[in-house]
Formats: structure tokens, C-alpha cells, sequence
């Protein structure tokens, strides 16, 4: 009997975790995280728009590939400009690649030219793992009604070699130009590529 | 004979860098020129003369990484020298790229010293790899990148890249399937039927992959090689059993 409360107990652990990534059309987890002033930061702060989620690691050559190609910025700066929220997201622990004390990140940010609306530091992972944050770079789009309308790659070279982003299909795009067009999201999910998030 | 043959066409490089060794997309491939072909002296002298130009190319990319020229160059020929020695366990060449801080190498060889008109040899790449760090089969599972190789040249076809059982590993990610110490990429590459014996087919390839320890690199290799053509049946490389075996492939058995 203590045997199998024992399986029990370790079957519900283990489906908790599984569920741990939220699901497509569903409402979004809420958090709230400081940005680099020491700011709080809500997703609920944002309620009836678009919000970008992006998971990053400024060292990951993923993630470099975006950045070093301007692409990243490029979009943070096209969909911000439309009232979108792009909220880039690092769950990186301290002592881990990515993890940077808020000086540096304001650095670092200003030297990458990055435009998002905020950087938000999730050095104890608990966001990361809420959304099942994956890789670098592994974006979810929110629509504005809260819910998950899109999560997955940004697009779809799974590659580093930055020479690709200009031909690739790009889903984050696709996604944000669906929903302020007040259209259906064409690909809901896909399956995220890059470095692993070093939580 | 075939050793000696092959050893024109044999380059290393150190990899793990990400950087472009050069822009190899804005060279027309019918005037690909063949800057590391070793000349007829350094033929002559073997793998010396070999090492003097690979050394070369590995204190140029070195030095892109910031490193001091005469280090460069010690590291270079000196990582050249222990060819032989590396893809396997606690070899002295993996102790030297994880000092060096060039977590893999990656180095390739024709199977044979020709190939018939519409014959096929393989080109074989061989990625070696420091203590601890991994690169990834195809697909690479739940982070990491598979291997991409481009082959382009007049006058040959590449068929589909071969990668030998892999391993898996654990990341915060998830389960990743890839490669430790070293591992034998196989490509099969067809000489057109109309090939004229006697002559020599440009190839150039690239490899882009990535490896990982807790972190990852990018990794990106060029080579511009030649296939020589010939009438006769081409003589297999005498080293090619055991990159097959070292590699990953069983026992150095052809599949």
C-alpha cells in the first residue's frame, strides 16, 4: 500500500511537471517579474494587448544569430511600434551563461541596440518553468484577450548561421500580423530550436 | 601510396569558433582557387610541408580569437602534429584543444586517393571533439543544432549526409542525441559520367555545427579540396578503416 501511494505521489510530481507547459488558446500564466530598474512587471500590467514573451541568452549563438543580424531587434522594433509588448525574459541562474547583474544587462542591451519594452530577470526559473520555457530563443505571443496564441520557434531555420534569417519563414511575425489584423494565427506552435534555457 | 595521395587533400583546422574562415558563397565555384593545397615542395615533405600551411591557417584563425601569434603558431602545428593521436579517450590532443580553448576540430579526408568517372567516394569529416564537449546527430532532440553540409563543385553531386549511431544526453532542455570525443560524418560524392580521367574535380565544402558543454559554440569549417579523376580503380585511403572505427562506424567495416 506504501508502495504504491509511494508510485502515486511520484506520478502526480512527474504530471505536474509535464503540464508545466501551458497550452495554445488557453489563458497565459500570470507573473510578475522586476526589470532592470528593479521594477515590478505584471502580465496582467498589460491586460487587452498583444504581449511578445521572448527567452533569451545575449551568449547563446541562437540567440546571437538574431541579434548580430538585427533581426530581433528589428521586430521588437516593427511590433512595438503597433503597441505590441515585447517582453524579453531571462531565466538564466546566477553563475550561468546569460545571467548578468541589471548594470551589465542595461550594457549589454544598449550595446545589441535591443528595443524591447523591458528585459525581465528570472534568475530563480520560476517563470521560465511555468511556460516551459525550453531554449534560447523560445517566444509565446499573447493575444488580447490573455490567451496563448502562439509558442514555439521564432522561425524556422534551426540553424545559428545568421546568413539564414533572411529567407527563413518567420512564425513570430506571422503571428503578430494575424492577431492585429484581428485574424486567426496561421501556426499556433512549433517546435522551438536553440540552446538550452540554463536555469 | 594512397596515404601520400590523400595527404593533398588533407586539412585541419582548429573549429568551435564560429568564425568564417572565408566568404565561400561569393566564390564562383569553377574558379575556386585551392589556397591550401600544400605546393609540390611541401608535398615532398610530407606532413611537415603540410604543417607548416595548416599551422598557418590555424595561427590566422587563432589570432582572430585574440590569441598571441607565436602561441598561435605553436598550438597550430603542434595541433597538427597530434592528428593521428586525437578521437580517442584521454588522448593528449584533447587535453591540448581544451587548453587552447578550441573545444573541437574538424578535419577531413577523401576514402579513396580517386574516383572513376560516375564513381562514388566519401568524403569523410571527422570532428574531434575536448573532454566533455558534445555535437549533435540529426535530428539533435531538444536543443543544439544538427550538422549542415554544403557541398558545391562542377562535375560532382553529394548524396545524404551519414552520421553513426549517437548517444543521448541531459540538458535543462531536455534529451539531446549526439556525439563525445569524435565522430565520422560519411557524405557520399558522385563524379559526373563525362569526368575526364586525368583531371581534377573542385569541391568545395562547408560545415557548420555546434558544440556543447554547458554552453554552446558554433562551429564552422571550409575546405576547398580536390578529386582527382582516373581511369584505373582508385586506391582506398589507408587510414579510412580506422576513421571509420574511431569515428563511431563498427570496427572499421564498410556498411
Amino acid at each position: 500500500m506504501k508502495g504504491i501511494r509511494m508510485i502515486l505521489a511520484a506520478w502526480l510530481v512527474l504530471a505536474a511537471v509535464a503540464q508545466a507547459t501551458p497550452e495554445t488558446g488557453k489563458p497565459a500564466p500570470a507573473f510578475s517579474l522586476p526589470d532592470l530598474d528593479g521594477v515590478p512587471r505584471a502580465l496582467a500590467d498589460y491586460a487587452g494587448r498583444v504581449v511578445v514573451l521572448e527567452w533569451t541568452n545575449y551568449d547563446c549563438p541562437f540567440v546571437k544569430k538574431h541579434y548580430g543580424s538585427g533581426n530581433m531587434q528589428a521586430l521588437q522594433r516593427r511590433f512595438t511600434e503597433q503597441g505590441v509588448v515585447w517582453l524579453s525574459i531571462c531565466s538564466s541562474a546566477p553563475g550561468k551563461q546569460g545571467h548578468f547583474a541589471p548594470a551589465e544587462w542595461k550594457r549589454r542591451v544598449a550595446e545589441a541596440q535591443a528595443v524591447p519594452t523591458a528585459v525581465l530577470l528570472d534568475a530563480d526559473g520560476t517563470v521560465g518553468r511555468a511556460y516551459g520555457a525550453r531554449n534560447t530563443p523560445h517566444l509565446f505571443v499573447i493575444g488580447v484577450d490573455g490567451s496563448l496564441a502562439y509558442q514555439g520557434a521564432i522561425d524556422d531555420d534551426p540553424t545559428w548561421s545568421p546568413e539564414n534569417v533572411a529567407t527563413a519563414r518567420n512564425y513570430v511575425a506571422e503571428a503578430l500580423d494575424a492577431l492585429l489584423a484581428g485574424q486567426p494565427v496561421p501556426t499556433a506552435e512549433t517546435k522551438p530550436y536553440g540552446c538550452s534555457v540554463k536555469y | 601510396m594512397s596515404n601520400r595521395e590523400n595527404a593533398g587533400f588533407y586539412t585541419r583546422v582548429p573549429a568551435g569558433s564560429g568564425r568564417l574562415i572565408r566568404p565561400l558563397r561569393e566564390t564562383p565555384v569553377g574558379q575556386a582557387r585551392h589556397a591550401r593545397r600544400p605546393s609540390r615542395a611541401a608535398q615532398r615533405g610530407g606532413f611537415l610541408g603540410l604543417g607548416a600551411v595548416v599551422g598557418a591557417v590555424a595561427c590566422g584563425v587563432l589570432r582572430e580569437a585574440g590569441m598571441k601569434t607565436s602561441l598561435s603558431i605553436a598550438l597550430g602545428a603542434l595541433g597538427f602534429c597530434l592528428a593521428g593521436a586525437a578521437c580517442r579517450p584521454a588522448q593528449p590532443a584533447a587535453r591540448l584543444a581544451a587548453e587552447a580553448e578550441e573545444p573541437s576540430t574538424a578535419v577531413v579526408a577523401w576514402s579513396a586517393g580517386s574516383v572513376q568517372p560516375g564513381g562514388v567516394v566519401e568524403l569523410g569529416i571527422r570532428v574531434e571533439l575536448a573532454e566533455g564537449w558534445h555535437t549533435y546527430a540529426d535530428p539533435p532532440g531538444d536543443s543544439g543544432m544538427a550538422p549542415m553540409v554544403r557541398v558545391t563543385g562542377e562535375g560532382v553531386e553529394a548524396g545524404r549526409l551519414q552520421l553513426p549511431p549517437h548517444a543521448e544526453f541531459r540538458d535543462p532542455a531536455g534529451v539531446t542525441f549526439g556525439f563525445e570525443r569524435c565522430v565520422l560524418m560519411r557524405l557520399p560524392v558522385r563524379a559526373a559520367a563525362e569526368a575526364k580521367p586525368g583531371t581534377r574535380l573542385p569541391v568545395t565544402v562547408r560545415l557548420d555545427y555546434l558544440v556543447c558543454r554547458d554552453v554552446c559554440l558554433p562551429g564552422r569549417q571550409a575546405w576547398d579540396l580536390e578529386l582527382p579523376v582516373t581511369s584505373t580503380d582508385p586506391r582506398p585511403w589507408a587510414e579510412w578503416a580506422r576513421w571509420l572505427r574511431e569515428g563511431g562506424w563498427d570496427d572499421g567495416r564498410e556498411k
